[in-house]
């Protein structure tokens, strides 16, 4: 479905049910370049076991209008403004990579008078988020070799074999980031490198958390978010053997039990 | 633009797809000869048709076997993914079926394969599909063949009779600026000589019977999606943007924004049209795979020997090769197939179809058939054989003569290949004669 915020379109995934009061709903945030399909297996399962799904399209990004969000704090804000336009109280945000970072701000920012938030799920993450000046000046300047950078660390095995059958990974982050607005990708990732709100953000959020991060993931490594949960109270961690980054599509089972266990406990 | 990727293609035709069976540790791909699949519950089989997990279900839909075949293809085309079918036909009819419906509009290349020739000018007008063909070198005639209906453009990366290349990037060009997707049959090029993606072309078909398989051993076809084809905002492609009342409203574009394509084809082409690859035919085409550079180098090696072999012969009127400077492709063959324009090529013989018959009869190398692709080396003498009930004028027409021959150089020892032609020579020219 399409929600439109001072005129402009944002598309927003929900599995093809019209969001319904009664039922808790699952935000899903996508990474730098991405798009709500990365989310398509552990969506659509929600969807068809009572919850709500909005996997969202971030402005400028594959179906939505509208100008690219340069920092985390301006997604997070886009974030509740959409949740603002859906009847929903209780909710459970989950984000990826960039898209965890913006949940995070947003899961801090989110009110209680208005939304509970019941469960923050951060897969793929890392804080601070770093990003290496290679990949950084890349993105900016040629953003072909941003993508196949980062195409080639988000995979743990250099020649597929991923449980999706017909598809080759690889080709579909690839095709993904070059689907998009060709600035997405530097100002994405610059997004994710100046935010300094982790701390701050974490100290605020009074829900459970969990962490799922790939074993093998190179952009976020798994041990970043081991350090976090263990220092963060109501948190638990899944590290899932065998992945990299590109977790959701690499193990979407996986992904999908993880998240389903947690939001339903 | 070539999608850079760390991993290369001799490593990718050998390991794309596959990870070692976890089971038994077998390295090479196992055959899954199964129908179906055991659930684990019923929630597990419902979420599972339902698209919700990934896995198997029915081997008609999908096959472990036939993922790794598609998977490898996709990795060497630089593709998002596949769908293997049952023939190259399948895989032509599947585009074609999960693109549009009657009425639409195709814009096709005349020089194509004889089957898929067929297809679009006979068969599918009963469905409401019309087909324009157009010269592949009339680049005007293709712009002014394009209607308001126009669904595809399709060619192939070397043309038949006359081995005649499209001007991919210009017609990819076209199709792009007309909001129409191109697809190119790359049968006889296959990744090692060409990369149609990169050069705007949305979608690839292989009749992995010929050069993938390469072996002369089973029939498939492939179909593989470079996922950058804008179906929304098209508007001209309802199947995939529009919610699908078959699939519990599903909007193919949105549910999997890269590979609505593929994911139609397979959710409802092989769901309803059924044309599925069988695991053990995708078990020879990734044994074929696993040496297809190997192999494409030595069928170019081969056949340029040849060519030159029979331009020396005064009883060859003329030979018809891209690489060859007074080919009209020869310059678009330098930039699209440096490394070899094919090893299907035709030429004409002296004498006319008495020569060309005993020409190839007396052939004991090549094989006399009418494939294309194999390991072994390959002859046909369309005018007694395929074509043996036309004239001499109706032969013309559709760009051969009387005396040409078609051959399909393989991997045998080069002196045994260029011994065989002289034989055949020998008694063409004794024919000739009588």
């Amino acid at each position: 479905m399409y929600i439109s915020l001072d005129n402009t379109p944002y598309y927003i995934y929900t599995g093809t049910h019209e969001p319904k009061p009664e039922l808790e709903t699952i935000v899903f945030v996508h990474g730098a370049s991405m798009d709500h399909s990365v989310w398509s297996h552990q969506s659509r399962y929600f969807a068809y076991h009572g919850y709500n799904v909005l996997a969202v399209d971030l402005p400028g990004h594959r179906f939505s209008k509208g100008k690219l969000l340069s920092n985390i704090e301006d997604i997070a804000k886009w974030i509740l403004q959409i949740l603002n336009c859906v009847n929903c109280r209780a909710i459970h945000l989950v984000g990826h990579s960039m898209g965890a970072l913006a949940a995070l701000e947003a899961a801090s920012q989110l009110r209680s008078d208005i939304h509970h938030l019941k469960t923050l799920s951060l897969v793929g993450f890392c804080y601070p988020m770093r990003v290496t000046p290679a990949l950084l000046n890349a993105a900016k300047n040629n953003p072909s070799k941003a993508y196949s950078m980062m195409t080639q660390w988000s995979h743990a095995s250099k020649t597929g074999g991923e449980p999706v059958p017909g598809f080759w990974s690889a080709g579909m982050q690839m095709s993904m980031m070059e689907n998009n607005q060709i600035e997405a990708i530097h100002c994405n990732l610059e997004a994710c490198n100046n935010y300094l709100g982790g701390e701050q953000a974490f100290a605020r959020v009074e829900c459970p958390i969990l962490f799922i991060s790939g074993k093998l993931d190179k952009m976020a490594p798994a041990k970043l978010a081991i350090r976090e949960a263990e220092r963060i109270k109501n948190a638990r961690i899944q590290i899932i053997d065998g992945c990299g980054h590109n977790i959701m599509f690499e193990s979407p089972d996986s992904v999908l039990n993880s998240l389903n266990q947690f939001i339903r406990r | 633009m070539p999608r850079p990727t760390r991993t290369r293609f001799d490593t990718l035709s050998l390991h794309a797809g596959q990870r070692p069976d976890p089971v038994h540790g077998a390295r090479a791909v196992p055959i899954y000869q199964t129908t179906s699949y055991v659930f684990r519950d019923s929630d597990h089989a419902a979420s599972l048709f339902n698209m919700e997990r990934p896995g198997h279900a029915y081997s008609r839909l999908s096959n472990p076997t036939t993922a790794v075949l598609e998977e490898r293809i996709a990795a060497l085309e630089d593709g998002i993914g596949g769908i293997a079918t049952s023939s190259g036909q399948a895989a032509l009819h599947l585009a074609i079926a999960t693109l549009m419906g009657s009425p639409s509009h195709i814009v096709s290349s005349s020089a194509i394969y004889g089957g898929s020739h067929n297809l679009l000018e006979y068969t599918l007008p009963r469905f409401g599909i019309e087909t324009t063909f157009v010269s592949p070198r009339d680049i005007d005639g293709i712009c002014k063949a394009i209607r308001p209906d126009t669904r595809l453009i399709f060619g192939e990366t070397i043309g038949n009779p006359g081995n005649d290349i499209m001007d991919i990037p210009t017609v990819a060009e076209i199709a792009n600026e007309n909001k129409i997707p191109l697809m190119i049959d790359s049968t006889f090029t296959t990744p090692y000589l060409m990369k149609p993606f990169e050069h705007g072309v949305n979608l690839i078909m292989h009749s992995a019977t010929k050069f993938l398989c390469g072996h002369g051993t089973v029939i498939g076809g492939i179909l593989v999606d470079h996922g950058r084809f804008d179906w929304e905002s098209s508007g001209k492609f309802k199947t995939l943007s529009e919610p699908y009342s078959g699939f519990h409203n599903m909007t193919f574009d949105e549910e999997m924004s890269q590979g609505g394509f593929l994911l139609r084809a397979r959710r409802e082409g092989m769901r309803d049209f059924g044309a599925c690859m069988a695991p053990t035919v995708a078990f020879y085409i990734l044994q074929g795979i696993e040496t297809l550079s190997l192999r494409m180098h030595r069928h170019i090696e081969n056949t340029r020997k040849i060519i030159e072999y029979l331009l020396s012969s005064d009883q060859v009127e003329t030979v018809s090769y891209p690489e060859l400077p007074e080919h009209p492709d020869y310059e678009l063959a330098k930039t699209l197939l440096p490394r070899g324009a094919g090893s299907v090529f035709s030429f004409s013989l002296k004498g006319g179809r008495k020569a060309g018959k005993a020409f190839t009869e007396a052939l004991e190398v090549f094989s006399h058939l009418a494939n294309v692709g194999d390991a072994k080396s390959l002859i046909i003498h369309p005018a007694s054989t395929t074509h043996h009930r036309m004239s001499k004028e109706d032969l013309e027409k559709v760009g051969i003569t009387e005396g040409t021959i078609r051959l399909s150089v393989g991997l045998e020892d080069i002196d045994d290949l260029t011994e065989d032609l002289a034989k055949g020579l020998h008694f063409a020219k004794k024919e000739t004669e009588k």
